[in-house]
C-alpha cells in the first residue's frame, strides 16, 4: 500500500491508497527509495533501512552532545539499536521511521546551537519541518525545542529584537517553508493557498475522528491498538505465528524491549530530580522533551498503535541512558560496571534479533517472551 | 563573511516568499481551461469524457444533479464514480454540488451522517478524499473568481430553477468554460 502510495503520489499529487490527511513526504522519499532501489521488497524498504540506521547514529550525537559524555550517547545508541519495535519498523515501511530520524536531527542542531558549536539555526529548522512533513507527532517537540532557545538564549546572550526575529525565522519560517514545499505535487493538483489552508484543517479534522476501523488492515491494527498509559508500565507483546511447529516457530513480534521500558518513568523521576536538584538544564530539557511527545499521546482521542511509541523512544531512551550510566557511576568499580551494563544490553540485543526478525528460532528459547505474548 | 541576524532573517523571509509565490504560480500554471462551448451529452457521467477529451485539469465543477456520484469502487469510469475518477485523474479539484431546491431537505438530512463538515451562507463544506465538497443549493451560489466547468442535469431542476443558472452565466457571477447539458429538454445556458 505504501508503495502504490508513494508512486501515485509523486506522479499526480493524490496519496491513494494512503490516507490523503497525512503530510506527504513519506511518499516522495519511499518513491526515491523505490526509484534507487527498485520496485521490489527492497526498494519499498530500503528507505526505512537507511533511516533506522541513521536514526540510532544521530541518537548517538544527540545524548552525546545534550550530556557531554560518550557513554550515556553509547547506551542509548545500544538501546534503540536493540529495540525490537525498532528493528521490526526498520524493516517495513512505515513513516515513523524517517520522522524519528528526522526529529533527533533536528534536536541534534538545536543542542549544537545552543551549545554554541555552531552560530546556525537553520539545520534545526530544515529537520524540524522535514519531521513535521512526515508526522503532526512532533509538533509539541518542536514548540518546545523552539521554547528551550529562546530561554537558553534569553538566559545566557539576551534577547534583541533581530535575535529574536532570526529564531523566529529559524524555528518557525523555515520549517514552514520546508513543509509547505512538501506539497508540491498536491500544489500541481491546481490547488491555491486557501484550499491549502483549508485542506490542512480538514486533515486536522478528520485526524481526529479515525477509528480502527477506517484502516485497510483493522483486524492487524485493532490488536496493535495499546492504551497509552500502559506503555512504559507492562510489557507489550503481540505475537503473530507465521510458521513452524511445535519444536521451532517464526514469528513476527511487535514488542516493547520490556526491561528496559519499565525503567523509563523511574529514569524520568531521577533525571527530574537530578535535573532541578543541580540546575541542569541539559538534563531538563531532555525531560521535557519526553514530557511534552509523551503527554500529547497520553491526551490524544483516536485511536493509538504501538508504532506511535516510535515518536517517543528516542527521548525515552535518552532519559534511560542517563539513569543508567548515572547508576553504574555511583558504583565503585566504574570502568567493569560500564562494561557489563554494554555487554548485558548487547547480550539481550543478540538473543532478541533472530526472533525480533522472523527467523526459525527453537521455541524453547523463547518461553518465558512467548508465556508473555499476546498470540494472535 | 559574518551575516548579521537581519541579514539572515532577511534571506529566510526572502525564501519563504520565493516558496509561496513559486507555489501559487505553479499551481495556477497546472490549471488547463477549454475554449467556451456547450456540449450535449446523453447522461450526466458521459461529462468525464468530454472533460478527458479537452484535456481540462484542476477545475472547479459546478455539479447540478442530485447525486455526486463519487463511489471508490468500479476499475472504470460509470454513473456512479465518474466524480471520484475527475478527482482522482486531476480533471477537477473542487466540487460544488448544487441540489434541486425539492431535494435539499433530504440532502440535508443525509449530510448530517458527514462526520466533517461546516455550514455557513447556506453552504455545507466536506471533503471528497481531501478535495473540498461545497453543497448548495442554486440560490446560494458564491461569485467564483475561477472560470468553471457546469455539468447540468436539467431534467432535475424546474424552469424557474433553469433561469436562475442562466441568471448567474449571464450576470457574471459565474464564468465557465465546458457547459454539458444532459436532460429531455435542450437548454441553452
Amino acid at each position: 500500500m505504501h508503495a502504490v502510495a508513494a508512486l501515485n503520489y509523486v506522479t499526480s499529487g493524490h496519496s491513494s491508497p494512503d490516507f490523503w490527511y497525512h503530510p506527504p513526504l513519506k511518499h516522495i522519499l519511499e518513491y526515491a527509495s523505490i526509484k534507487t532501489f527498485g520496485d521490489n521488497p527492497y526498494g519499498w524498504r530500503m528507505r526505512n533501512v537507511l533511516f533506522g540506521a541513521g536514526a540510532v547514529v544521530m541518537l548517538f550525537l544527540l545524548t552525546g552532545e545534550l550530556f557531554s559524555d560518550t557513554r550515556k550517547a553509547f547506551v542509548a545508541a545500544l538501546l534503540i539499536c536493540i529495540e525490537p519495535l525498532h528493528i521490526l519498523y526498520s524493516r517495513s515501511s512505515f513513516e515513523e521511521i524517517p520522522a524519528t530520524a528526522f526529529i533527533i536531527t533536528a534536536l541534534y542542531f538545536t543542542a549544537r546551537h545552543l551549545k554554541g558549536k555552531t552560530n546556525s539555526a537553520i539545520f534545526a529548522g530544515v529537520f524540524f519541518g522535514l519531521a513535521l512533513a512526515i508526522k503532526w507527532y512532533f509538533i509539541f517537540t518542536w514548540i518546545t525545542a523552539a521554547l528551550c532557545v529562546a530561554l537558553v538564549v534569553t538566559k545566557d546572550e539576551g534577547m534583541h529584537w533581530d535575535k529574536a526575529l532570526y529564531y523566529v525565522c529559524s524555528y518557525l519560517v523555515i520549517p514552514a517553508s520546508v513543509y509547505l514545499l512538501v506539497f508540491y505535487q498536491w500544489f500541481g493538483r491546481g490547488y491555491g493557498f486557501r484550499d491549502f489552508c483549508l485542506m490542512q484543517f480538514d486533515a486536522y479534522r478528520t485526524l481526529q475522528l479515525v477509528t480502527v476501523n477506517d484502516y485497510l488492515h483493522k483486524q492487524l491494527l485493532g490488536a496493535l491498538e495499546f492504551k497509552q498509559m500502559q506503555w512504559f508500565v507492562k510489557p507489550i507483546i503481540i505475537i503473530f505465528q507465521n510458521g513452524g511447529q511445535d519444536l521451532s516457530g517464526q514469528f513476527v513480534v511487535f514488542m516493547n524491549n520490556f526491561p528496559f521500558w519499565l525503567l523509563v518513568l523511574p529514569s524520568l523521576v531521577y533525571l527530574l530530580y537530578h535535573g532541578l536538584r543541580y540546575a541542569d538544564r541539559h538534563v531538563l530539557i531532555a525531560c521535557a522533551l519526553f514530557i511534552v511527545t509523551y503527554l500529547q499521546f497520553l491526551l490524544v482521542r483516536r485511536p493509538l498503535f504501538i508504532h506511535s511509541t516510535m515518536a517517543i523512544m528516542p527521548f525515552a531512551y535518552i532519559l534511560l541512558a542517563y539513569f543508567l550510566v548515572s547508576i553504574v557511576e555511583k558504583l565503585k568499580l566504574k570502568g567493569k560496571t560500564f562494561n557489563i551494563l554494554m555487554a548485558l544490553i548487547a547480550l539481550w540485543g543478540v538473543y532478541l534479533y533472530p526472533f525480533v526478525t522472523g527467523r526459525m528460532v527453537p521455541v524453547w528459547l523463547y518461553k518465558p517472551i512467548l508465556a508473555l505474548s499476546h498470540r494472535v | 563573511m559574518k551575516f548579521s541576524y537581519l541579514q539572515k532573517s532577511c534571506v529566510i523571509l526572502v525564501f519563504f516568499l520565493a516558496t509561496v509565490v513559486s507555489l501559487s504560480v505553479y499551481s495556477s500554471s497546472r490549471r488547463i481551461y477549454a475554449p467556451p462551448q456547450q456540449i450535449n451529452i446523453d447522461k450526466p457521467y458521459k461529462a468525464y469524457d468530454v472533460w478527458e477529451q479537452l484535456g481540462v485539469k484542476g477545475r472547479v465543477v459546478l455539479l447540478f444533479d442530485r447525486h455526486l456520484n463519487v463511489d471508490q469502487e468500479g476499475s472504470s469510469v460509470a454513473e456512479s464514480n465518474y466524480m471520484h475518477w475527475a478527482i482522482a485523474k486531476n480533471a477537477v479539484r473542487a466540487v460544488y454540488h448544487v441540489i434541486p431546491d425539492n431535494a435539499w431537505e433530504e440532502v440535508k438530512h443525509n449530510i448530517q451522517n458527514i462526520q466533517v463538515r461546516d455550514f455557513s451562507n447556506g453552504i455545507y463544506r466536506s471533503t471528497i478524499e481531501g478535495a473540498p465538497l461545497y453543497i448548495l443549493r442554486i440560490s446560494d451560489i458564491p461569485r467564483l473568481r475561477d472560470k468553471v466547468m457546469m455539468n447540468i442535469n436539467t431534467d432535475l431542476y424546474t424552469e424557474h430553477e433553469i433561469n436562475e443558472i442562466k441568471e448567474l452565466l449571464r450576470s457574471g457571477k459565474i464564468t465557465a468554460d465546458i457547459i454539458t447539458e444532459s436532460g429531455k429538454t435542450q437548454q441553452r445556458f
